[in-house]
């Protein structure tokens, strides 16, 4: 099994050097060959004052051996004709956006290939020492106080006439992490965390040049619920808040991405489930994005749910809206403070039906999800210093939404179990290039019930598992807070 | 002993920063360079600019929607003048961009250049006519507005433009 990714990956990567190589050869930094005559240099004159063109133009002598086309190039080479419609949110530099890449130029780009590798690092030093080195509650940290690799992310995107298709494959200790929280592969047989959990999309896809675009996407695609980015290279800050961290990173399913102009998008989703590879009962779920962006210095998303995410039992409904407004108020490229942003998210949910209702009452207890999270960002020195502060709270009562620590019982997941926890976060960003970004992050988060990995860990007694370690009889040693300081490196290309 | 070691990361973090950020992009240094690889000695008649339209120019940025879009300048499909090639016109556009540049002399409505900045200038042939891309990844909006107004002048007139 190893082989097949090993190979996989080797493929990709193969793929991507020959494509950047083809890619730079046609590259204008290097001057056109010196053999050719050298022209003056032409002067724009006073176009009252000059002499008006042969309207006929004449046959274009050849050009000899001038490379390719670029890629946008190509795109618009045919005859004069009405201008196409505008790429949507092109007209702005959205790279400020929490969530959004702020790479300007893609380096292994080509007209059919576009190709995408990240390589996150951190080491989370967590201040009650786990002695098994383990980090409970986290999507983006998953090991304490010894260097991780957290995150690589190699593929790409395909791309001819319409058809498209992506491939990302991941690996680090978030592709074992990150589908743990998804219960379907154990429904039936043939396993998909192992089919599964090395990617990260792959989808196929084609697009229409209707309206400003549409799109449509069959197979896994990262969901937008929560606002942070699955891929940490995006986000202000490492460690997300609850918000984010507790709702999906991604989906299985379709999507249709319907651009009616420049400035908004309608996405509907029809998927397997809440983050899953699988379905958990018999119905799959529905959602919706709706994303504005009237203007450079303001984005406007909301998110929609409805599924049937609950195991044996295929009546509960989840309901689920997230709602998120980013707005960068100060924007002074060449002052040494050069941005200023923040971002504002509230989400919603319930699930009903089967023995819970909403918020309590004759049908059963309260089981909802009430979150909120607020970040602040300063730029300095031409964007490449960042300073976010921010953090968030949640209430989620039922905890069908929390993200479980290890060992078993040591938190229950009953109608009816209560579960409330805010967290706040400082991280500085270091951003010498755009392909590279160093932080470091101090996050303090509080649960109302032991939810922290403590100094004795969350595996056995001495921290191990078998045959080193016993972890019979163990009890987890969970604590109410916990504070961390994160220091990580993301290179992304 | 884990500790221990914090403080020292955290000032190193730190001290890190200061010391690493990179010299910013230099136009005049490019310039200048520009100027000695590309500019000749020759005098010889300019040709005029036909230009027949513009489309932006994109770049495309992974992201987690697909891709994100930018426009990153423009691309002005021109009818050249009988012998001029690509290249020839890459750096007769390029020379002169330079030039501008070194001697401070930029027009507004000029696509070719920016205040304070070098866009990057290309030309290739497209079928009868020869596509001239202009971009600069930071002022792409700002290119392009200017080779519109550019081209506009130019339907207005139909001048001579060099």
């Amino acid at each position: 099994m190893c082989i097949v990714f090993r190979s996989s990956a080797v493929a990709i990567l193969s793929a991507v050097a020959a494509m950047a190589h083809a890619t730079s050869a046609g590259a204008q930094d290097t001057p056109p060959p010196a053999n050719e005559p050298v022209a003056p240099p032409p002067a724009i004159t006073d176009p009252a004052n000059t002499a008006k063109p042969d309207p006929t133009p004449e046959p274009v002598p050849p050009v000899g051996a001038q490379g390719t086309l670029p890629s946008a190039a190509a795109a618009a080479t045919s005859d004069p004709a009405p201008e196409p419609a505008a790429e949507p949110f092109a007209f702005g530099d959205f790279g400020w956006l929490q969530g959004n890449n702020r790479q300007k130029k893609a380096l292994l780009d080509s007209k059919y290939f576009t190709g995408s590798v990240t390589v996150d690092v951190n080491y989370n030093l967590a201040l009650h020492f786990p002695k098994d080195h383990t980090n409970t509650g986290s999507t983006a940290t998953f090991r304490s106080n010894e260097l991780n690799v957290s995150y690589i992310e190699v593929g790409g995107d395909f791309h001819y006439e319409g058809a498209r298709a992506r491939l990302m494959l991941q690996y680090g200790t978030r592709a074992t992490g990150i589908p743990r929280n998804d219960n379907t592969p154990l429904r039936g047989q043939f396993d998909l965390y192992t089919a599964l959990r090395f990617v990260t999309e792959g989808y196929a896809g084609y697009h229409w040049n209707v309206l400003n675009g549409i799109n449509l996407d069959v197979g896994i695609f990262k969901s937008y619920v929560g606002l942070l980015s699955y891929n940490n290279f995006e986000n202000w800050n490492y460690q997300p808040s609850y918000t984010s961290d507790n709702t999906p990173w991604f989906f299985t399913g379709a999507r249709l991405q319907i651009f009616t102009s420049d400035k908004l998008k309608i996405e509907p989703w029809l998927v397997n489930g809440w983050q899953t590879y699988g379905m958990f009962n018999n119905a799959p779920g529905v959602g919706m994005q709706i994303l504005w962006r009237p203007y450079e210095w303001i984005s406007v998303v909301a998110n929609n749910y409805f599924g049937f995410d609950t195991a044996n039992a295929a009546g509960r409904l989840r309901f689920h809206t997230d709602d998120s407004v980013q707005i960068r108020y100060y924007n002074a490229p060449s002052k040494a403070l050069s941005k200023g942003a923040f971002s504002l998210t509230q989400d919603f949910g319930f699930e009903t039906g089967e023995g819970v209702t909403p918020f309590g009452g004759s049908g059963g207890p309260a089981q909802n999800f009430i979150s909120g999270m607020v970040y602040h960002r300063l730029w300095f020195a031409g964007d490449k210093l960042g300073w976010t502060v921010g953090g968030g709270y949640i209430h989620n009562p039922g905890r069908y939404l929390a993200l479980l620590p290890s060992g078993t019982g040591v938190l229950t997941q009953n109608p009816g179990d209560d579960f409330d926890a805010w967290d706040a976060s400082t991280s500085l960003q270091f951003m010498p290039t755009e392909y590279s970004t160093w932080g470091v992050e101090l996050v303090h988060r509080e649960a109302n019930t032991p939810y922290f990995a403590g100094p004795g860990g969350v595996t056995s007694p001495n921290g191990w598992n078998a045959p080193i370690g016993d972890p019979t009889n163990y009890q987890a040693d969970l604590r109410k807070q916990e504070t961390r300081i994160i220091f990580s490196h993301i290179f992304r290309m | 002993m884990g500790r221990f070691i914090l403080a020292p990361l955290l000032a190193l973090a730190m001290l890190g920063c200061g010391i690493l950020i990179p010299a910013a992009d230099d136009p005049a240094a490019r310039a200048k360079a520009d100027e000695r690889d590309l500019c000749g000695t020759q005098d010889a008649a300019t040709a005029p600019l036909h230009v027949e339209k513009v489309r932006p120019f994109y770049r495309t940025m992974p992201s987690k929607s697909g891709h994100d879009s930018r426009v990153a300048g423009a691309i002005l499909y021109v009818t050249p003048e009988p012998g001029t090639t690509a290249v020839l016109l890459e750096r007769k556009l390029r020379c002169r961009a330079a030039r501008e540049v070194t001697a401070g002399t930029q027009a507004p409505d000029d696509p070719f250049s920016l205040p304070g900045g070098l866009p990057k200038i290309s030309v290739e042939a497209d079928d009868a006519r020869l596509a001239i891309t202009v971009s600069d990844d930071a002022r792409g909006p700002e290119l392009l507005d200017r080779a519109r107004r550019y081209s506009r002048k130019f339907a207005e007139t139909r001048p001579s433009v060099w």
